[in-house]
């Protein structure tokens, strides 16, 4: 990680020193232990708090939408962006948010991000005060205890079936060696949920949103998520209630929430990282991946020219579902 | 519509074309009573905004895959290509639709009750 983070340090810095980028979002080092903070860096100096660990779980894309006002007067921003993060940020171009050249992407190949709430769950009781990792190795410190856990065994669900986990697009590649898995992965997680009968499904769906609190913690982290009025939000019509007391709400808020990623999430996770009530978003969201790929041949952020899939059509759509003459 | 006899338990809402539906017109349906839901549109290649249905097709083929994954039964929401002159398939569907749907029973998945909790 010391080498990449040199790496990450340098190229910042030589950015910043010929002014081609107004600032540079990464990561730094945070106060609690399992979890790295986003930092944003203008001045060279300032870079060498930068660094990179795999406790760097969110998802950087997401400040993009926030610098329309240096993106509108042209300047450009400098991303430090792992697999999923490169995929996000070729969302934005795709949906004009940004330009190509405007986003100066420095691309890490991601071995993994740590399940930082499953590591909590094996110190606990204890509480984990120090948090470091070497290798395959973590390394976990608390109030009398140390524990040594095996990196593999600890990786979000998300990134064990990552598709993309070297940048696809790139200004900059840091080196590393990584491994694709089989994107095949996330279909059999699917198909294991098909299995189930319709209404053992939706008693699996209720209970896991049942525990919904309408923080909105999975919209602020989701880097698809930038409308200026939220459906929540909207008042005229009020589609939903705002309040925790209807359970269909509730389910409601989740769907819909997730259908207007169709097409447009890359399964970084970042949702279920941030959700407090640890609602597996994954198993609504992997659907509309799965079926963007298997009815239009549709992958999310991979080529900056394309469309996104639901702002095109074709003739030959299937029309799978629709009404047949009896 | 041309004096066709259909049956009065469906409530037809108008839209200019079905690329106007929004996902939360279904849903919200479904919440607040519905039994079941059709959406129906021109054909495809006969859009009379030329492209529109083409779009909706995407959109639904996508929106009705989501919910009958989730659990949703599988004749609560019905799309059809329908064209407005065609008055007699008109019937034929919504007779069949509702057919459907009472085979369904009343509706107790994302029903918004009163009563309860909800």
């Amino acid at each position: 990680m010391e080498k990449i983070e040199e790496k990450i340090r340098e190229i910042a810095g030589k950015l910043l020193k010929d002014k081609k980028v107004k600032l540079i979002i990464g990561f730094e080092k945070g106060t609690l232990p399992l979890k790295a903070r986003p930092t944003f860096v203008r001045k060279p100096e300032e870079v060498e708090k930068l660094i990179w660990n795999p406790f760097c779980e969110n998802n950087l894309a997401v400040y993009i939408p926030f610098y329309r006002r240096y993106l509108d007067n042209g300047e450009s921003i400098g991303v430090i962006a792992k697999g999923c993060d490169v995929r996000s940020l070729v969302l934005h171009i795709q949906e004009n948010i940004a330009k190509r050249e405007q986003i100066f992407i420095i691309g890490i190949p991601c071995e993994g991000i740590l399940d930082r709430k499953r590591i909590e769950k094996e110190a606990f009781p204890g509480e984990i005060t120090e948090a470091s990792e070497k290798d395959d190795k973590i390394l976990v410190k608390g109030n009398g205890f140390e524990k040594t856990l095996k990196k593999k065994d600890f990786l979000c669900e998300d990134c064990i079936v990552c598709s993309h986990r070297k940048p696809v697009v790139y200004d900059e590649l840091v080196e590393g060696d990584v491994k694709e898995t089989e994107a095949a992965d996330r279909q059999n997680q699917i198909k294991e949920f098909e299995s189930k009968e319709p209404d053992e499904r939706w008693k699996i769906f209720t209970e896991e949103v049942s525990r919904c609190i309408r923080c909105y913690a999975c919209r602020n982290a989701c880097p698809a998520c930038y409308c200026k009025e939220c459906f929540v939000d909207c008042s005229k019509p009020q589609w939903l209630g705002t309040t925790v007391d209807s359970e269909t709400d509730l389910q409601l808020f989740q769907i819909i929430r997730t259908f207007h990623l169709a097409g447009r999430c890359v399964n970084c996770g970042s949702c279920n990282r941030a959700c407090p009530m640890d609602i597996n978003i994954s198993l609504l969201v992997n659907k509309l991946s799965v079926d963007a790929k298997r009815l239009f041949n549709y992958e999310t952020g991979i080529d900056v020219n394309e469309k996104p899939v639901l702002n095109k059509y074709s003739e030959d759509d299937s029309n799978e579902g629709f009404f047949e003459e009896h | 519509m041309s004096r066709f006899q259909y049956p009065p338990n469906i409530e037809i809402v108008r839209v200019p074309c079905v690329s106007r539906v929004n996902p939360l017109f279904i849903l919200r349906s479904l919440q607040h009573g519905a039994d079941g839901v059709l959406v129906a549109g021109c054909y495809p290649g006969e859009c009379n905004y030329s492209t529109g249905n083409l779009y909706a097709r995407r959109k639904l083929l996508m929106l009705k895959s989501y919910l009958e994954y989730l659990g949703l039964e599988k004749g609560r929401f019905q799309c059809a290509w329908l064209s407005s002159a065609e008055a007699e398939r008109f019937v034929k569907i919504a007779k069949a639709t509702i057919e459907s749907v009472r085979k369904l029973g009343p509706a107790k998945k994302l029903v918004r009750n009163k009563f309860n909790r909800d």
